[in-house]
């Protein structure tokens, strides 16, 4: 990439592939948003990370969040002295700023404010699927669903736009489909930034009265009804008088009308795209719902329009009289998991009693006959060198060692994976952000009650400072005797290696001072050991010791991302096995490098039945050096 | 297609959680998955081999006793309560003082490594006074620490395979019975990374009616004790029904023996052996003779140590009376009674310990005082 | 030139790291820069870690088109590693598919630690070549190394793709989108990889 992104570029005109998430950043751009702030979160960063590279701190000011509800509460400071703020999350991010969002609802706001959600249909990169639309409905918030690259970017600036002029928060919706896909998008001008913040004498932005505000919350939306009827994000295409509409919205949409096409049935489907779907248009949908009997909703993941047509129409019989609504409750459409187009052409395909395949039935048989047992399963793992491998090799020989079968309870993060064999499948409970102590903190007083299993909660360093430290006082102060154990390796590796307040740079570039895990813990009252991973055997030892203290504990392993530590130091170590020494299979070994420790770095060989070094993807910590039994793995160093 | 059970899941399932385990340490230390940790075996990974020779060595593990007796004493095994005997004699060392018995282990031990090619003696020992270990110990002069009776089963025989990484030579090796029995399956064992194969070990056996289980042994200790340290501990004769246990200090503890014995290792209610039948020399203390051991001398090896001994008045002896002969068999062979209706509870019998056709009426029948 | 028919359905197939999100931007900026329209959607997050990794590219003239290919329509695979090409072929395979496949294979974890076996690579070779309407393989992994890293693999894959002229686009098309979007400290390596892997395609036409 040049140093500019294009996507900052004030050149109207310019096409430009630009990924969802960069469309969205541009819209915002576009509409002259003042301040961004978002905690990471897939499928969502990329959103903050484009707004980034247009940072300046006179006109735009963008902050990675210590988590999504301080994110929110940073953009609605904006807003309330008059500037327009966007904070960006995922699904997860917005149960996190919710209790916050049901308060601002109520408050109303100055500046347009604009909640982006990129929801994760299928928990590609989640630990949850969750369709948040029901969350904007819940706290009487209008909601807009981007359906493609340059519709996210008109559709944000449209927000901010109505944003304003109503004195609500918007909440635009996308999904990882259009997220992380990538789309041409041509540039609308910049605006000129002007305009001091101002908060003026007599304004005030609280809930109260409560009654009124949230009469007034009705109201605004009652009047959105019709703004959205005539909103160019709603519309039809197809017969006066189809046979079926497909409802759509989302990827949907895009899905949809390749469907159409596929089965060559435009002339007697219509399809109605919805772009504004809570509250829902009336006037709009209404005359989309007096063109047909029949309709196909088509959205990911949950029933949302599906219920509120639904709804509507059962409120309306006189009018609308007999209409059949298919979609996720007929089982036409799946009631979990993304969208694909396939789910679309099959639905249509019942309801319209026609039939489609692409390809010949001699291939499918072909495809079946030779690819049998050619294509196997590729597992995911910790990347080669990873100092959460080290980590969790650490805590399981420790567990075994103290012997009263110990758990641990997980946490969000590349750490994450510590549930599955790449990290020796420790981990035995996966939550929300810092719920790995939490959750730790209720086993360990069970200690009274004649638990006698060991504790261990892990945690990132991200994580930390997201949600863990109250997690962390509580246990001080109820006193629940469990280890915690920070996994600090100085990024936000999962996500894309944002910095976090202990990295000391922010996303704009400036220099801050870090603050440290280790400081935190000692304040709130831990005796706190830090300790490298790579170092097993101190590190195993230190994990024993925190087991049999009657106290609560906290360890901390520091240890740069291997990603990053690649790209900022290269290797440290040049590593060798010596093949006289390796006893590959042999009883003694039986491949306890490759099969156990499993690093990528380690290569069996079935030829030669040794292990072997793939130099390409080895990071050269130099760990596996310690658990070759043999001694046959050899560290040279490099200068 | 049932795949074979991998040596690693016999050893840790059946054995080692089902309360099998003898602890005589001969699966441990060979290979990264078993190991000892604070009188514990830990094995954070699975091996997934089949013919290990962890379960091979295991005095626990699947087992003819005929085959072993027939590949170590040329002889038939038939369940007699002393196993092969060439003699029984009690003996002691004239003027032992620090010894707890007879001296006469301690004697044996320090003869036997000086003979030639010998590398020194492995004993096992309570490190530190938390658990017993093993270790293998070259210079004699060290023997005095080693010394005395330590009642727990303290995986010596780790430190065996330990040593023979780096050093192929023989050993004089004190053990108990469990492990006289697996030194004799690792001296058998037909496998390529066997180290121990063929080994011209010298196997002085311990008598034992039961060990202690080290890490609730340590518990209860720590319990009564706090991190006091303990320089030895006894078992009075009877009827005195109880465990003493001595301080570095110069006090000395009582505790009773009903909380001790429920503190025997569980898999020592399953053992056939009392008198280590395995060993090349067998010794135990000459119960109502304080001062003296009783020694069984079983192979030509045995009876070569212990009459070099004699013969250089290091130890003195005399003829084991004849009573006290019969009270020992009579004590050896209730435990083999013991162990057999343990083994056939647990279905263990035949299944994985198989003796020849008749012994088990044999010990059954055994009459104190006739018989062998 | 084949024809080529909109939308045109490419499909990159490969394994978290080898560069896979990237070269699928720069081909549909190619073809943006043409005056066609593209769009790319892809798998991301943890996928990045050792998983298989596709993008799908789509290319029209006019109008939009979703970022996700139906099954059964691909027009073209360019496969970074052998297995992930059959991986995409029993999906989105069809007689008249082409498939331009490096023939390195890149073991997954089960395999490295020895519990699996790469499945027998004639085998698959000889499955693609049936499965599509046209093959070419070529070794762009060793060739990458040769030029002193592994990550040359990628391009020397677009050069193989451009040398086989199936595509509206040219080496002059494609050393503008590297001058404009990659790093210019990169740009001439990047460059020879590209020639590369044009030159091998053209030797063997």
């Amino acid at each position: 990439m040049p140093p500019r992104h294009p996507v900052t570029l004030n050149e109207p005109g310019r096409a430009e592939l630009l990924m969802g998430n960069e469309a969205i950043a541009r819209g915002a751009l576009e509409a002259g948003v003042r301040v961004a702030a978002a905690y990471p979160g897939n499928p969502s960063s990329e959103i903050i990370e484009t707004l980034a590279r247009a940072s300046d701190p006179k006109r735009l000011h963008v902050q990675w969040s210590v988590n999504e509800k301080v994110a929110l509460e940073v953009a609605a400071g904006a807003s309330f002295f008059g500037l327009r703020a966007l904070a960006a999350m995922k699904q997860n991010g917005l149960n996190v700023a919710y209790d916050f969002l049901t308060n601002l609802n109520l408050c109303g706001v100055k500046g347009g404010l604009v909640v982006v959600v990129c929801d994760d249909p299928g928990g590609i990169s989640s630990s949850n699927e969750q369709d948040t639309r029901f969350m904007a409905r819940l706290t009487d918030i209008p909601l807009l669903e981007v359906s493609g690259f340059e519709n996210a970017r008109d559709m944000v600036r449209y927000a901010f736009d109505l944003s304003e002029s109503t004195g609500s928060v918007f909440m635009v919706r996308s999904v990882t489909r259009i997220s992380h896909g990538r789309g041409p998008v041509t540039f609308g001008p910049l605006p000129e930034i002007s305009g001091n913040p101002r908060f003026e004498p007599g304004e005030a932005f609280t809930p109260f009265p409560i009654l009124a505000k949230h009469e007034r919350r009705h109201e605004v939306l009652k009047g959105l009804e019709e703004t959205f009827s005539a909103s160019p994000f709603n519309t039809y295409t197809g017969p006066d008088d189809p046979e079926l509409i497909v409802v759509t919205s989302g990827i949907g949409v895009l899905f949809s009308e390749e469907a159409l096409d596929l089965l060559e049935v435009r002339d007697r489907v219509g399809i109605a795209r919805m772009g504004t779907t809570w509250p829902l248009p009336l006037t709009w949908i209404g005359n989309i719902l007096e063109k047909s009997t029949r309709f196909l909703v088509v959205e990911e993941v949950d029933p949302f329009i599906e219920n509120n047509l639904k709804e509507f129409l059962g409120g309306n019989t006189r009018r609308f009289g007999t209409k059949t609504v298919y979609g996720k409750a007929s089982g036409h459409i799946p009631s979990v998991g993304g969208l694909a187009p396939e789910h679309v052409i099959g639905a249509l395909e019942t309801l319209l009693e026609v039939s489609y395949e692409p390809r010949p039935r001699a291939y499918i048989r072909l495809v079946k006959e030779k690819t049998s047992g050619l294509v196997i399963d590729r597992a995911l793992g910790f990347c080669p060198g990873c100092p959460h491998r080290a980590s969790f090799w650490a805590i399981k020989n420790a567990l075994a060692k103290d012997g009263r079968k110990g758990i641990v309870t997980g946490d969000i993060g590349c750490y994450a994976m510590a549930m599955w064999p790449s990290g020796y499948s420790v981990a035995k409970t996966l939550q929300a952000m810092g719920s790995g102590i939490g959750v730790a903190a209720g086993m360990g007083i069970l200690d009274t009650m004649g638990k006698d299993q060991p504790v261990i909660a892990v945690c990132g360093d991200s994580t930390f400072f997201h949600a863990a430290i109250p997690a962390l006082v509580n246990t001080r102060f109820n006193t629940s005797p469990f280890v915690t154990i920070i996994l600090d390796n100085s990024a936000t590796a999962m996500t894309g290696f944002q910095p976090h307040p202990g990295t000391g740079m922010t996303c704009m570039g400036q220099s801050v001072d870090p603050i440290e895990v280790e400081d935190i813990c000692r304040s709130i009252g831990f005796a706190v050991k830090t300790l490298d991973p790579f170092d097993l055997p101190a590190t195993e030892a230190a994990v024993l010791e925190a087991l049999r203290a009657d106290r609560p504990q906290v360890l901390i392993f520091k240890r740069t991302c291997a990603l990053l530590a690649l790209k900022e130091t290269g290797k440290a170590y040049r590593m060798r096995v010596d093949a006289e020494r390796c006893i590959g299979e042999a009883c003694g070994c039986d491949r306890y490098c490759t099969r156990v420790f499993k690093c990528p770095g380690l290569i069996w060989n079935p030829e030669t039945e040794k292990a072997e070094i793939d130099e390409a993807i080895c990071t050269g910590c130099g760990v596996c050096a310690d658990i070759c039994p043999e001694r046959a793995i050899h560290r040279e160093i490099l200068s | 297609m049932s795949r074979e059970a991998t040596s690693f899941k016999v050893l840790t399932e059946e054995i080692i959680e089902k309360g099998e385990c003898a602890r005589c340490g001969a699966c441990v230390e060979l290979c990264p998955y078993l190991s000892l940790y604070e009188g514990a075996i830990v094995y954070p990974d699975a091996c997934d081999l089949t013919g290990g020779r962890c379960l091979s060595f295991c005095p626990k593990g699947p087992l003819d006793l005929e085959a072993l007796a027939r590949m170590c004493w040329n002889g038939p095994y038939e369940g007699t309560p002393l196993g092969p005997v060439s003699k029984v004699v009690m003996a002691r060392v004239p003027g032992s003082a620090g010894a707890q018995y007879g001296g006469v282990v301690t004697a044996l031990v320090r003869a036997a490594v000086s003979e030639n090619g010998m590398a020194g003696a492995l004993l096992t020992a309570w490190k530190d006074r938390a658990y017993p270990e093993g270790a293998v110990l070259d210079d004699p002069g060290d023997l005095p620490y080693h010394g005395g009776v330590h009642y727990a089963a303290g995986y010596g025989l780790a430190a065996l395979n330990r040593f023979r990484k780096s050093n192929p030579s023989p050993l004089t090796i004190v053990g108990l019975p469990c492990q006289a029995m697996a030194l004799r399956r690792m001296h058998a064992l037909d496998h390529e990374r066997n180290i121990h194969r063929n080994k011209d070990d010298l196997v002085i056996g311990l008598f034992c009616t039961w060990a202690l289980e080290p890490r609730p042994f340590r518990e209860e200790m720590i319990r009564r004790f706090g991190s006091r340290r303990v320089t030895r501990y006894d078992i009075p004769p009877p009827p005195a029904n109880r465990f003493d246990v001595f301080f570095e200090d110069g006090d000395k503890a009582e505790i009773p023996l009903d909380v001790i014995r429920s503190l025997v290792n569980p898999g020592c209610r399953t053992c056939l052996d009392m008198t280590a039948e395995f060993a090349d020399i067998s010794v135990g203390a000459a119960e109502g003779f304080e001062g003296w051991n009783t020694v069984i001398i079983r192979t030509p090896k045995g009876a070569a140590l212990f009459e070099r001994l004699n013969g250089e008045r290091i130890i003195e002896t005399r003829a084991l009376p004849v009573a006290s002969l019969a009270h020992l068999s009579e004590a050896a062979a209730m435990k083999k009674k013991k162990a057999l209706n343990a083994l056939a509870e647990k279905d263990l019998l035949d299944n994985r310990v198989t003796l020849p056709s008749g012994t088990r009426e044999a010990i059954f029948n055994f009459q104190p005082g006739g018989g062998k | 030139m084949s024809a080529f028919r909109c939308p045109y359905n490419l499909i990159i197939a490969g394994v978290g790291g080898q560069g896979n999100v990237l070269i699928s931007q720069l081909i549909a900026r190619a073809f943006i820069r043409k005056g066609y329209r593209a769009v790319v959607g892809e798998t991301y997050g943890v996928s990045q870690r050792g998983g298989s990794v596709m993008s799908h590219v789509r290319i029209v003239e006019e109008g939009a088109v979703g970022p996700i290919i139906p099954p059964g329509l691909g027009d073209l695979v360019l496969g970074l590693e052998p297995m992930e090409t059959l991986r995409i072929l029993k999906a989105y395979g069809n007689p008249d598919i082409h498939v331009i496949t490096n023939t390195r294979p890149i073991s997954p974890v089960d395999v490295i630690a020895g519990n699996l076996s790469y499945p027998d690579l004639d085998a698959i070779f000889e499955a693609i070549t049936t499965l599509s309407g046209k093959a070419w393989t070529l070794n762009a992994s060793d060739m990458a190394m040769e030029m002193g890293s592994s990550l040359f693999t990628n391009m020397i894959m677009v050069g193989a793709m451009l040398g086989t002229g199936i595509v509206p686009l040219t080496m002059e098309d494609f050393v503008v989108i590297l001058q404009t979007y990659a790093k210019p400290e990169g740009f001439d390596a990047n460059r020879s990889a590209l020639q590369k892997g044009f030159d091998i395609i053209k030797a063997t036409e």
